[in-house]
């Protein structure tokens, strides 16, 4: 089974590229339904970039000020979960063969899962011959549901984890929470 | 080694532990996946495993509110994420497939929402093709399959075939714009909402504001009441009721009405008063069996 040492994110890690990151910042945040993001982030400067985006002005100031800020909340979140170890957990995405069973690593997933604000965090790095090739980046983070009992949003996380890795390309390394049966290393 | 999807799954479920509700609402859709993939020996289980859990009662409350949790996720998720919102509705398509027969008629309604929303998703490329490999190793029974499960499109695709086809027609329209004095009421009585019958000028103000929405491109005329149990009436003309598949008040889906077959009923006695709220703000949705769509908002 493919295996490789686990990458821990740095607090200041980023999207990938800037078209990445407003995209994401577009539909999690500014296009979201609801009021879902008003007890995270500024409820003002949401607005302000909705205005813009109705106003044709799809990065503007006050768009571009929203998303640094969503990054660095995605940034600060994932990063704490990983410190403290809890709530992610780091997962190899492999290529698989013709009987299905996972070969070359091509990236390490780090998939987190904040509780408390019910945000979901993906971050990634890309891998070649075992190794970690560049920094790791993220890949979207959002929040899924408006209002969600703790318990509820837990379940519902680890269902997208376990559903990730019944995808037979996926092999798990570590999953780092306190509330679940499936914690620790492989 | 070769791959046999059903001896895994059915491990892994012989494993699980299920100590609550929210054990439960994982463990059952697998289940109903490994049925649909031949082998309903877990399925078989599922009545006696809920009433270990002593909380026979509430099923239809957990598998409704499973079903919103469900269309919630449908519409804020994106790529692998939402490739596995919908597999998760395609689950519960396969328990509601076994179980209709002693499911209630609102758990089977919420369902089929759930199930239907799924044909309104529009696919980004890492969506479909999460979905393609989900089916590979998932390859459940053919009759079982939603749409979307059984031909993955991501939106590009979709839209070349638009080209090709017509497409599905949503409409949408406004309920009246209010008047002073029912603004004035129904501003004044949504404080109350929580205590005890809803009050009839309140009820008076919304019935008034609700009535008669009418889209040309449909030929559908719509009103709303609000009746002393909290439980909102929808009526639709009769020359089209029969077309009618369903209604929904924004997540919540509408019963229809035993006796007069031009009314659903959103029932929401059971809420709270910021759940209330939201449900009477909430746009209507219907529904009509060619798939067209009108949107009152």
């Amino acid at each position: 089974m493919p295996s490789m040492s686990i990458v821990e994110v740095l607090a200041d890690i980023r999207f990938s590229r800037k078209e990445r990151l407003l995209a994401h910042a577009r539909k999690h945040v500014i296009d979201a339904r609801g009021e879902r993001w008003h007890s995270v982030l500024d409820a003002e400067s949401i607005g302000a970039a909705r205005d813009e985006i109705a106003a044709g002005r799809r990065d503007g100031p006050a768009v571009m000020e929203l998303s640094a800020t969503y990054q660095r909340c995605l940034a600060s979140k994932i990063h704490a979960l990983g410190v403290a170890g809890e709530g992610h957990m780091h997962m190899l995405r492999c290529e698989l063969s013709e009987n299905l069973e996972p070969t070359t690593i091509r990236s390490q997933d780090i998939l987190a899962w904040d509780v408390d604000d019910a945000i979901w965090i993906v971050a990634g790095v890309s891998v070649r011959n075992g190794r970690e090739a560049g920094s790791p980046f993220l890949r979207t983070g959002y929040r899924p549901f408006k209002r969600m009992p703790k318990r509820a949003f837990e379940r519902r996380m680890r269902e997208r984890v376990k559903e990730r890795l019944r995808m037979r390309d996926r092999v798990a390394l570590a999953w780092h929470d306190r509330n679940s049966a499936e914690g620790g290393e492989s | 080694m070769t791959l046999d999807p059903k001896n895994t799954l059915a491990n892994e479920l012989a494993e699980m532990r299920i100590a609550d509700d929210q054990d439960f609402l994982e463990w059952l859709p697998l289940a109903a996946r490994l049925r649909a993939l031949g082998d309903d020996s877990q399925l078989v289980l599922w009545h006696g495993k809920f009433k270990e859990l002593d909380l026979d009662e509430r099923l239809e409350v957990i598998l409704n509110e499973r079903a919103i949790e469900g269309v919630e996720e449908l519409h804020e998720s994106s790529g692998e994420d939402l490739a596995y919102a919908i597999t998760a509705a395609q689950d519960f398509y396969c328990f509601l497939d076994s179980e209709r027969e002693i499911l209630s008629e609102r758990t089977q309604l919420s369902l089929e929402a759930w199930a239907l929303e799924t044909s309104d998703v529009e696919l980004d490329r890492e969506a479909a093709e999460r979905l393609e490999h989900w089916l590979r190793i998932f390859p459940i029974e053919e009759s079982l399959r939603l749409p979307i499960v059984h031909a993955p499109l991501s939106a590009v695709e979709r839209a070349f075939l638009a080209a090709l086809a017509p497409s599905v027609e949503t409409f949408e329209a406004s309920w009246p714009a209010q008047a002073e004095p029912e603004m004035r009421v129904l501003e004044h009585d949504l404080v109350q909402l929580d205590d005890g019958e809803p009050p009839a000028a309140f009820r008076e103000a919304w019935r008034r504001v609700c009535e008669h929405a009418f889209d040309d491109g449909l030929g559908v005329e719509v009103a709303r009441s609000l009746n002393e149990r909290w439980e909102v009436a929808i009526d639709v003309n009769a020359e089209i009721a029969a077309e009618v598949e369903l209604v929904r008040l924004g997540l919540l889906v509408g019963v229809r009405d035993e006796s007069d077959p031009s009314r659903w009923v959103v029932d929401l006695s059971a809420m709270k008063r910021a759940e209330r709220e939201k449900a009477l703000g909430a746009p209507l949705v219907l529904r009509l069996s060619d798939s067209r769509r009108l949107i009152l908002s």
